[in-house]
């Protein structure tokens, strides 16, 4: 009896579910073009569709789940022959209670689908949309290049385009009839010109070779000058060939590294061990690549011993291989043109206690890196000096740093710096880079976009709510998201609950099967629910936007779970009052 | 009994809405701190108040019907008193509220108490405010320091334009619909913009529409109210009276739900028609006629001339004592 009570409910909800999923998919195929501002291209548009069928699909389930409910108790769930073949109700809990149980795991399925799916769903939509505008954009670029005469430039956007867009044949062809064109063109001109250029080895560049600097680093070593010995070890390994070499050069290097870290400070001159302490601390910083850590050290300790050799030697070295850290212009192009974060826009402090405020366009990661496109960034102290303006077209994330010096892949020592447009570049100590108080995980979320918000899932929201504070982001934005995502399962089950008794108690009296006319009213309850839905909704923003800003987010939290607590009771009790006949 | 249970379920409503329009207009002040906020609230109540009445009582009344089907006195009585007790709550509501609250005959967005800039802009925190991105390192008595604007959908990279506009002293003049940017030696900006928090308490478009014509409906009545009290009179009358004719649809079928949500659709469809004649239809014919003042009651006559149809289907063909006799099975 149960099951087939079940049975009945989940045959309602299902075609209501079906045939409202069909609608939506219908809407998306005629209007998914239409999203974003720009056209979504062929590879992304499949995928685009479905996700946009989907995500109307769950916003609109409170609404649907309420209608549903409501038709099957109110036109289904009716009469049962007695033996003496007169009609009667069957009893109510006969009805209702089976469905319970239903109704408990369909609020489960929404509540996985409404803050694991529809956030995911939301991320894929944004970079479909992102990807489609860069691919489109490329293309126009491609065409003006080619109008310009600049068919090297235009393969190249057409690369990155089908990097983007792969299997496009027709943009393939027209790459591939470029680069017919191209070659053609070179064939007449002169041909063996120069080979590009390759950056040249910086220790091959000193003049001495490795020989010299094993020499260098065992003397050292036995001056006890552990730092040096590391040091020339260390260069002696990256040019040193024989078997031979290496091996001794790989052990002073060890030895020295064991021996900087054992040596314990007397305590005889406190200065001394001071300085001994700092420069332990950035040689390691310096040993496990954190270079930009290792030249504030250095930077910090040559204000106070500018004639310490070792202290001025790894300055140098940590310049050097800050320079090293720059990024390729190409690469960035390539790596931006893929989703990612967009309208990143925060407040960052400076150690020097100077505000800076950062714009960045885009943000994408991808095998562990983190590339930004247009940055824009601009320092003030509090008396209203403006320190620096710039715009940098790239960035990248190193050791938690903006590094914004661009390298030119194909001309060596080629650097394509930001352009400043107040102050200079002493103001960007090492090389046009600024520490960002915001780890990378958090970078991503300090975002105005409140669309992006949309793809933030529940443990996100949680978590970024107490950070984003700190770098000029509205809370609120983050609390009242959270409050509301929170709030509809709740709605879903007691609007579920209420359903029944109203559907029940307003169920239809019709002797026999209902009227076909009865039937076709049904597609007018989901939008009148909906509505009413949407009324229920508001009513509870307000109240909850009204605690969140008077008591706090946490009072806001536990009213929110009282209110909804009473509101189940009082839908349970409905049910509970509900007469069998 | 109808008169006192209309009253009552019209107490509820109209507190209820009254409640959460306050927590509204409360969330929207909320930033310029305590004093301001008692200020804009007793400000606007009256004017609240006023513009929530009318549809209090179309709502009442949608509720009222629910006890009329259940339990059908005198189908005289029955549409009379509902009738009756409605349109009085209306036009003494209107009245009360107009004449002996202050302020009650504005519109909120012509408050005359001084806006504060902390209404649109907090210190320290980006603020988008439609258009422009705004923030302000430290902000005391409408003048902000460290100012940074931002025109959105700018790039550094379009046209060698700055993102950012920084400015070291900006003079803030808020007013209720926005601010003016006042930099030093710099042109003024005029920036259209709702409070900061709004976003906390803005409703979904879709219910947007309904406020709107909720508003337009307001409008009219009190522009009637302030020109020609007959025509209020009319207008009042009218839409009481289509409501309650309207009440035909709870006994149409034998399915009370259905009946229910078409009571709410007519209620819906009521504010739509409203406003499709005021916007659309009224325009239209003021083209081809002359400027008459029969023209300006046409909505009044419409709402009438659907009532008597509604009364007439309901007098000829409906049941009064359906639910006892179809559901009851009396």
């Amino acid at each position: 009896m149960g099951n087939s009570k079940t049975l009945r409910l989940i045959q309602v909800l299902f075609i209501l579910y079906l045939i409202f999923f069909l609608f939506c998919l219908a809407y998306s195929v005629f209007t998914y073009n239409n999203d974003g501002g720009s056209t979504i291209i062929r590879k992304v548009a499949f995928g685009y569709i479905w996700r946009k069928a989907l995500i109307l699909f769950i916003d609109c389930l409170i609404p649907l789940q309420a209608s549903g409910v409501l038709i099957s108790y109110s036109l289904f769930f009716k009469f049962k022959s007695k033996q003496g073949g007169a009609s009667a109700y069957l009893p109510f809990h006969k009805l209702a209670n089976p469905n319970l149980t239903l109704l408990l795991l369909l609020t489960l399925i929404y509540t996985v689908l409404l803050s694991g799916f529809l956030p995911l769903f939301n991320r894929k939509q944004s970079e479909a949309e992102y990807v489609s505008r860069v691919a489109f954009d490329l293309l126009r670029e491609a065409e003006i290049e080619k109008k310009e005469g600049t068919t090297e430039q235009a393969i190249k956007l057409l690369d990155i385009y089908l990097s983007i867009d792969k299997g496009n044949e027709e943009i393939a062809r027209r790459r591939d009839s470029y680069s017919v064109e191209m070659v053609e063109d070179n064939r007449e001109k002169q041909t063996g010109e120069a080979e590009e250029s390759v950056l040249p080895s910086r220790v091959a560049a000193s003049g001495l070779d490795a020989s010299d600097l094993i020499e260098k680093a065992r003397e050292y070593y036995a001056g006890e000058d552990y730092f040096s010995a590391h040091y020339y070890a260390a260069l002696t390994l990256e040019i040193a060939t024989a078997r031979s070499l290496i091996i001794a050069a790989r052990k002073i290097e060890t030895d020295a590294l064991k021996e900087i870290s054992s040596i314990l400070p007397t305590g005889a001159d406190k200065e001394a061990e001071k300085l001994f302490l700092k420069k332990k601390e950035g040689f390691l910083a310096f040993t496990e690549e954190r270079f930009f850590d290792a030249y504030y050290i250095f930077k910090e300790l040559e204000e106070h011993y500018p004639r310490d050799p070792d202290v001025l030697m790894y300055l140098e070295k940590s310049k050097e291989k800050l320079k090293e850290e720059s990024f390729f212009t190409e690469e960035a192009e390539k790596v931006v043109a893929l989703p990612g974060k967009e309208g990143i826009l925060f407040r960052n402090e400076s150690a020097e206690g100077r505000v800076e405020i950062i714009a960045i366009e885009r943000m994408v990661e991808l095998s562990g890196d983190v590339f930004f496109k247009d940055v824009e960034v601009i320092s003030f102290d509090s008396s209203g000096e403006i320190n620096y303006h710039l715009h940098a077209p790239y960035g990248k994330l190193v050791n938690n740093h903006l590094n914004m010096n661009a390298m030119d892949r194909f001309q060596a020592g080629k650097s394509s710096p930001p352009d400043y447009w107040q102050g200079a570049e002493s103001d960007l100590l090492p090389l046009h880079s600024i520490k960002l108080n915001p780890d990378r995980e958090l970078l991503s979320r300090l975002s105005m976009d409140s669309q992006d918000m949309r793809g933030w899932d529940l443990m996100s929201l949680w978590q970024a709510r107490e950070e984003i504070e700190t770098f000029g982001l509205v809370t609120e934005k983050l609390d009242i998201t959270l409050l509301l995502t929170l709030l509809k399962p709740f709605l879903f089950l007691i609007l579920s609950l209420i359903s029944v008794s109203l559907g029940w108690s307003l169920r239809a009296r019709y002797p026999a099967r209902p009227p076909i006319i009865a039937f076709l009213f049904i597609p007018m309850f989901p939008p009148v629910v909906f509505f009413l839905v949407m009324v229920i909704s508001y009513g509870h923003k307000l109240l909850l936007g009204f605690l969140l800003l008077s008591l706090g987010f946490w009072p806001a939290l536990i009213t929110l779970c009282i209110l909804e607590s009473v509101l189940l009771m009082v839908s349970l009790l409905t049910l509970a009052a509900q007469k069998s006949e | 009994m109808l008169p006192v249970i209309f009253l009552l379920i019209f107490l509820v409503v109209f507190l209820l809405i009254a409640g959460l329009g306050t927590l509204k207009s409360w969330g929207e002040c909320f930033s310029e701190g305590s004093n301001t906020l008692v200020e804009a609230i007793s400000h606007n109540l009256p004017v609240r108040l006023l513009q929530i009445l009318p549809v209090s009582i179309l709502i009442s009344l949608v509720a009222l019907f629910i006890r009329i089907l259940i339990k059908p006195g005198s189908r005289f009585l029955s549409f009379l008193f509902p009738l009756g007790t409605a349109f009085a709550v209306l036009i003494f509501g209107y009245y009360f509220l107009n004449e002996t609250l202050p302020h009650a005959g504005t519109l909120p967005h012509a408050e005359k108490t001084a806006v504060k800039a902390e209404r649109f802009l907090l210190p320290g925190k980006f603020i988008d405010l439609g258009g422009y991105t705004v923030y302000a390192e430290s902000l005391q008595d409408g003048e902000a320091a460290n100012f940074i604007l931002m025109e959105d959908g700018k790039s550094g990279t379009e046209n060698e334009q700055k993102k950012f506009n920084f400015y070291s002293r900006v003079e803030i003049n808020a007013g209720a619909q926005g601010i003016t940017l006042y930099p030093s030696n710099e042109k003024e900006v005029e920036i259209n913009v709702r409070p900061v928090y709004s976003f906390i308490f803005q409703e979904d478009p879709l219910l947007n529409s309904f406020f709107r014509d909720i508003g337009l409906l307001n409008a009219e009545l009190a522009r009637q109210y302030h020109n020609s009290r007959t025509g209020f009179l009319i207008l009042s009358f009218s839409l009481v009276f289509f409501c309650v004719a309207s009440s035909v649809f709870m006994r149409i079928s034998k399915w009370p739900l259905l009946n229910f949500m078409i009571g709410l659709l007519i209620l819906r469809g009521m504010f739509s028609l409203f406003r499709l004649l005021k916007t659309e239809i009224i325009l239209e014919l003021k083209k081809v006629l002359a400027e008459s003042s029969l023209i300006d009651s046409l909505p009044a006559m419409i709402f009438l001339f659907f009532g008597l149809v509604l009364l007439l289907i309901d007098l000829v063909f409906v049941d009064y004592n359906f639910w006892k006799r179809e559901i009851q099975g009396g």
